[in-house]
């Protein structure tokens, strides 16, 4: 795009790295540009095979400022680094562009990911988060669909480092911090790496609480089925694993609870939460999409709730700190459900002290 | 520059963006079309923007469009086309649903904010004229609608996108596999949403 007719060498694997394919390509260069996401793992290879190769080369890389170590690059960040390289202008005007496209976003408010209308876990964590009410706590989070829970806008939770850190992380955490230390985690990601943090924390009885959103599929990535997936999902050889019987086997106690009954469940947890040292509780609902895909299975409709926006009163408390995506304010500041997104799990409902959302009839 | 037929694709995570990109690469593939496209950014499903970049042109070789170089932008939520404005080249055309999905941010605001504005099919309206920018606007979630099938909403705003100007596959082989991909039993819905979105941005002018 910039008319320079520069020899290319587009490596197929870089571990092993092809040294001999290296040297040779460099060999009689004056100068080479290496385009690598991330950190500088072929640009320092190149540094090293030059050192014999070719002493004089000069490397336009991450080290000499050309390339970011972040982000993924685009055309445009290699013909920036080129037009440096080579003193030949960036065609099409593309910093025009994205300064144009600035001006043009002022105000657009960002759209990042969130729980599911329906998602039984968007109800887990406001029945937690209301539960820890006055509490200081600090929450260890773990990889899954409830690592969003730190996005806005709940922007909730503490750490999130790797699958089934959540459990090691609280290990460390309660032995440091003062406030009830919480390792929140997935059922799926309990099952694929949380166990060992578990056992260490039952052999310790480590004073936190594990609290595992169970949904019965890995979620995140869509809908897998795993040990824990109920029994009747379960293809024909395999048998389900309980995690609380997991649990109660290495004498840990164990709640359960359904986070689409909130005045059922709120007793349960704030006791297993002012319990001394280490327990759990579940709360345990079907993954709402793969609900829906299982009730298109067998024909069944979809649900969905409405606003009553004459005992509507404006109270927000359908809204803050739940933020469900079919629920907007209008013009007014009354509630309104989308019904086309709702999925009629009516958590919301069980927020509004006026009794102003229930299930719509057509 | 390798030039081809460039465009994002783009929407709200849970809108079938994913599927739209697939009924394309399906149909370059059964016409012998050289395309290109990267992975989707962000999240499938969850509500959140997501944006696909798909190319197609025989010189094509990196599924990430160079900025200010796409033709078109098609965009099934209104909000979203200004994410990946930069990437139009002068000239080209937005292909965009009038839908305005409310993101859970701006609701956030209205609730510590009760003056707080959110945003409308206006504002983007307003923010694409002043800068010049050609817009063809559906109401493709009503029409959806309308057809039964609110789910439909990407086969309208996909058949907007094949009326731009230099779109290199011709409609007969889109619906070929749109009746490939879709769940069995919807193909006729799906074809027809194609045919009525083809048929509205057709009526733009």
């Amino acid at each position: 795009m910039m008319g320079l007719e520069l020899p290319v060498l587009r490596l197929g694997t870089v571990h092993p790295l092809p040294v001999e394919l290296l040297s040779s390509f460099l060999k009689g260069l004056a100068k080479v540009i290496v385009v690598e996401e991330l950190a500088p793992f072929l640009e320092d290879s190149v540094r090293a095979i030059a050192k014999d190769a070719c002493p004089s080369l000069e490397i336009a890389g991450k080290r000499s400022g050309h390339f970011d170590e972040t982000l993924e690059y685009t055309a445009d960040t290699v013909a920036r680094a080129l037009s440096r390289v080579s003193g030949i202008a960036v065609p099409n005007g593309a910093d025009g562009a994205e300064k144009a496209a600035g001006a043009m976003r002022e105000g657009l408010p960002s759209r990042p990911p969130t729980f599911c209308p329906g998602c039984p876990h968007r109800a887990s964590l406001s029945i937690l988060r209301a539960a820890l009410r006055g509490t200081p706590s600090v929450i260890s989070s773990d990889i899954g669909c409830y690592s969003m829970s730190c996005l806005e806008p709940l922007v909730w939770g503490d750490s999130v480092l790797a699958m089934g850190a959540s459990l090691g992380v609280a290990n460390g955490l309660c032995r440091s911090v003062s406030g009830k230390v919480i390792a929140l985690v997935g059922d799926s990601t309990f099952f694929h790496a949380g166990l060992p943090g578990a056992l260490n924390a039952a052999y310790r009885n480590a004073d936190f609480k594990l609290v595992i959103l169970d949904n019965g599929v890995t979620a995140m990535t869509g809908q897998q089925l795993h040990p824990g997936t109920p029994a009747e999902e379960q293809p024909e050889g395999r048998r389900r694993v309980s995690p609380e019987a997991l649990l109660e086997a290495m004498g840990v106690e164990v709640a359960i609870v359904d986070p689409y009954d909130r005045r059922a469940s709120m007793p349960a947890v704030k006791t297993a939460l002012e319990s001394p040292g280490f327990s759990a509780l579940i709360f345990r609902r079907e993954c709402a999409l793969h609900a829906d895909r299982n009730r298109r299975r067998r024909g069944e409709a979809i649900p969905h709730s409405a606003v009553s926006p004459a005992q509507c009163r404006n109270y927000h408390t359908c809204a803050r700190d739940f933020y469900c995506p079919a629920i907007s304010l209008d013009d007014s500041g009354k509630a309104v459900i989308e019904a086309d997104l709702c999925d009629g799990c009516l958590a919301c409902a069980q927020l509004c002290p006026n009794s102003a959302i229930a299930r719509a009839e057509d | 520059m390798d030039g081809g037929f460039s465009f994002p694709l783009c929407g709200v995570g849970g809108q079938g963006i994913v599927l739209m990109s697939k009924v394309i690469g399906t149909a370059c593939a059964a016409t012998g079309s050289n395309a290109v496209t990267g992975e989707q950014h962000g999240l499938s499903q969850r509500s959140g923007s997501i944006s696909i970049h798909f190319r197609i042109g025989p010189g094509v070789t990196s599924p990430l469009i160079p900025l200010a170089t796409a033709e078109a932008i098609v965009s099934l939520e209104a909000l979203e086309c200004l994410r990946v404005i930069e990437y139009l080249k002068p000239g080209g055309t937005v292909f965009t649903s009038t839908l305005v999905m409310n993101p859970v941010t701006s609701t956030a605001l209205r609730v510590r904010d009760a003056a707080a504005r959110c945003w409308t099919f206006g504002d983007v309206q307003e923010r694409l004229a002043g800068a010049g920018i050609g817009l063809k606007a559906l109401d493709a979630r009503v029409m959806a609608r309308k057809m039964g099938f609110p789910v439909v909403e990407n086969m309208v705003m996909l058949g907007a996108l094949s009326t731009a100007a230099g779109f290199p596959l011709a409609p007969g082989a889109i619906e070929e596999a749109i009746a490939g991909l879709v769940p069995a039993g919807t193909a006729a819905i799906n074809t027809s949403a194609f045919q009525a979105g083809r048929s509205a941005a057709e009526g733009i002018n």
